[in-house]
């Protein structure tokens, strides 16, 4: 192959392969996600769509019959607070305070159905 | 010591900018002799660095809780090996870290660079200018702060992070980041003195080679301690800042592929540059986003004051660099190829392809969240998005990895080229057939994961095929055993066999990766009793009470089970809950039961000791061991390759 058709043709597939990759991303496969505040915040609550909220996990936090359940409040200090019950196991540092994200649906009662919980890793100062 | 540290900081400051200058006034005629002050300063630099962190390490070990920092991450009970891994543990500390290696670095070059002086004085200019980048982030978030009243006692890293892992992961990971500062700046001094030459070419390569060892190892010691801690994910999470880890990786092994045919041919210039312009551009990348907002990602240290600092020197080096290459064209015209379709030429190209293309998808992905809130709700890639994109792309490369071994660099001759093809070809029939009948079946029978099979079997085939025609050619007329021929082999083309073994620990990883998450299962949410038994493949596992140690802190709940396989006793794993009573916390330890052929993965989220019932989430993983043996490999093969002697230029020594 001669070089200069080989940068084209590279340069081609590469632009091809982002167009692609952007199309699949909208197309498709990704969870919105939100702070608290934003999810609750929308004209008509979502009920249908698997979404990930950001959150603080309030001092509410209890278990009760193998079902954790707590407010997630929100992260950005507006006061609103959104009520999460999940079972399954939960990631250390999971504890009042901490930031987690929560993953899941809103069931039609307004309760947040999680089906994963993970806690932000501690690095931060 | 707060004192002291920021002194040293403004020194080491000073003396970069006079580095600087001194390199850059010696490019003038008659001014040469500067260039010996600016070599000096780079010393210097180094110097005051070393000072700095031992200053910061002095202040630790010595419970200096006058320094907010210390205060932070450490307690008077700290265990030893903690309180030196809390210089790395917060972000101030990282930082500083990071520049002292960047310092090293630059000493290092003037020690051994092996550039010519022209090309060094551009190069140190580049070190001691990304030197000046981490000062003054290290200024915004200075591990040298002081605190005032003075506490009697640090609050202490995390729990969590008093993990072997925290020891060697975050280290291993800083250290290739540093690393690939060296053949980004030799590159660009090359560039700037018009000396592409294959002195250059070969140390960019070998400081290369010693990033890619570290970056390797750091992503996959950051795998295997996620896979052991609860909620992080597993090994592999893509998460944004596992992701900026790996991509700086990709673009190295590409930039290590792509010159190696510039060195024998003259090919895939413009390919190298792009290369390790953006490796270097994605590990400073890579800091900014774990230090800033864009994203969010469980690992991040949240906002920074040096967001506009980072994007500053980021869009000098990207912007810059790029500039360079263009004002350099002519220089970097390839040779004339061969113009064949089978030949190194074109594997080589389709490999730098390839890696391209996965960056650019792992790129894409881990982006998303930024470029979709302009638009509307912030939407996030998950793991589909990057195994149905990156995966099938990084299997291509394993795929390609197999048949450029048997194309080799030139153009082979089409019937040789054919005859090396059929026994990998078979064997990796063969292997899938096999795997096909007795794992067929149902979901795991799917036709992607018989695909990845054979390109696995391939690949490992066709570099033994390669390994067994070299000692055979080489035993041609020779006396000596078979023995003799592999040491031979091995230890005189230490680069290539290195690549060699690179290669297999590649393909162990990826079956190790393979096995996991094709044939895992997954028992999330189980509430049992006493006694009762749950089924998990062809394991049965029985709750039998849990047991109770108190005389330490923590208070650890043990829960025990009995894992058989049929009839057969096979062992109890115990997974436990620690509570610590001082600080109300509560912590999972999982427990895993790990052989060749499976790990059986145990924890524990709660305990009702009244009622002697759990709650446990069963995994089972097949073949996760391979991944770790893989990582050793892969680490081997490294350091095989980088234990080679640094060869003169041209030569087809390796071919």
């Amino acid at each position: 192959m001669k070089n200069h058709k080989k940068l084209i043709i590279g340069g081609a597939i590469i632009i091809v392969a982002v167009a692609v990759l952007g199309y699949i991303g909208v197309m498709g496969s990704g969870t919105y996600y939100y702070e608290v505040s934003e999810f609750l915040g929308q004209s008509t609550l979502m009920t249908d769509k698997i979404t990930s909220i950001n959150g603080e996990i309030s001092t509410d936090l209890t278990m009760d019959d193998f079902v954790f359940q707590f407010t997630l409040l929100d992260a950005t200090g507006l006061p609103v607070g959104l009520p999460v019950v999940y079972q399954g196991q939960v990631p250390n540092a999971f504890e009042p305070g901490r930031l987690a994200v929560v993953k899941g649906k809103l069931d039609a009662t307004g309760v947040f159905q999680a089906t994963s919980i993970i806690t932000k890793c501690t690095s931060k100062d | 010591m707060s004192f002291l540290g920021n002194a040293l900081l403004i020194l080491t400051m000073v003396t970069a900018l006079f580095g600087i200058a001194a390199f850059l006034l010696s490019a003038r005629p008659g001014r040469e002799s500067l260039a010996r002050q600016g070599r000096q300063a780079t010393f210097l630099v180094a110097s005051f660095m070393t000072l700095a962190v031992a200053v910061l390490l002095l202040a630790l070990l010595s419970h200096d809780f006058s320094m907010r920092y210390v205060y932070l991450e450490s307690t008077r009970s700290t265990p030893l090996i903690y309180l030196i891994s809390a210089l790395w543990a917060g972000n101030p500390g990282s930082l500083l870290f990071w520049g002292w290696l960047v310092a090293i670095v630059g000493a290092v070059l003037l020690w051994r660079g092996k550039v010519s002086k022209n090309v060094a004085a551009y190069t140190l200019t580049i070190v001691l200018f990304t030197e000046i980048f981490f000062l003054i982030i290290i200024f915004l978030q200075n591990p040298f702060d002081s605190l005032y009243p003075i506490p009697t006692d640090g609050q202490g890293m995390n729990p969590l992070l008093q993990n072997p892992g925290m020891i060697f992961h975050p280290p291993a990971l800083l250290i290739g980041w540093a690393l690939a500062l060296a053949p980004f700046a030799m590159t660009i001094g090359a560039l700037i003195t018009r000396r592409l030459d294959s002195q250059w070419l070969i140390s960019a390569r070998r400081w290369a080679l010693a990033s890619w060892t570290f970056l390797g190892i750091g992503n996959l010691l950051g795998a295997w301690w996620a896979y052991y801690e609860l909620g992080w994910g597993g090994y592999w999470a893509w998460d944004a800042v596992e992701n900026a880890g790996l991509m700086p990786w990709l673009l190295v092994t590409a930039f290590l592929h792509a010159t190696m045919m510039w060195r024998r041919r003259g090919l895939n210039k413009i390919w190298s540059m792009a290369f390790i312009i953006f490796a270097f551009f994605l590990t400073i990348f890579g800091a900014y986003l774990t230090r800033s907002d864009i994203l969010s990602s469980v690992h991040t240290f949240g906002g920074t004051p040096a967001e506009p600092v980072f994007v500053a020197f980021m869009a000098i080096v990207l912007f810059g660099a790029l500039a360079l290459v263009i004002k350099r064209w002519q220089d970097l015209k390839d040779e004339p190829g061969d113009n064949a379709i089978i030949s190194g030429e074109t594997t080589f190209f389709v490999n730098n392809l390839l890696f391209a293309l996965a960056t650019i998808a792992i790129f894409i992905g881990t982006m998303y969240p930024f470029f979709s809130h302009f638009t509307g709700p912030q939407v996030e890639q998950e793991a589909h998005f990057f195994n149905g994109t990156a995966v099938p792309v990084f299997l291509a490369a394993i795929l390609l990895s197999g048949l450029c071994v048997l194309v080799g660099f030139k153009k082979p001759r089409l019937a040789h080229f054919g005859r090396a093809l059929i026994w990998p070809t078979a064997g990796a029939l063969v292997v899938t057939l096999v795997i096909f009948i007795f794992f067929g079946t149902g979901p795991t029978g799917k036709w992607h994961v018989m695909v990845s099979w054979f390109i696995l079997a391939f690949a490992l085939f066709a570099t033994i095929t390669k390994w067994a025609r070299d000692i055979t050619q080489y035993r041609v007329g020779k006396k000596g055993g078979l023995f003799r021929a592999c040491h031979h082999l091995f230890s005189a083309n230490r680069a290539r066999y290195g690549g060699y073994i690179v290669h297999i620990a590649i393909v162990i990883i990826a079956v190790g990766i393979t096995g996991s998450s094709a044939y895992s299962v997954h028992l999330d949410d189980l509430v049992l009793s006493a006694g009762q038994p749950v089924q998990a493949q062809a394991y049965t596992l029985t709750y039998n009470g849990y047991t109770t140690s108190s005389t330490d802190t923590p208070t650890i709940v043990t829960a025990d089970f009995e894992l058989r396989r049929g009839d057969k006793l096979l062992g109890t794993i115990s997974p436990s809950l620690n509570y610590y009573a001082t600080s109300d916390l509560l912590t999972y330890e999982a427990s895993v039961r790990s052989t060749l052929a499976d790990d059986v993965y145990i924890s524990l989220w709660h305990i009702d000791m009244s009622q002697d019932v759990v709650g446990v989430s069963i995994k089972i993983y097949p073949m996760v061991a391979w991944i770790w043996i893989g990582s050793i490999v892969l680490f081997i093969g490294g350091l095989w390759a980088f234990s080679a002697p640094a060869k003169k230029a041209t030569g087809n020594e390796d071919d």
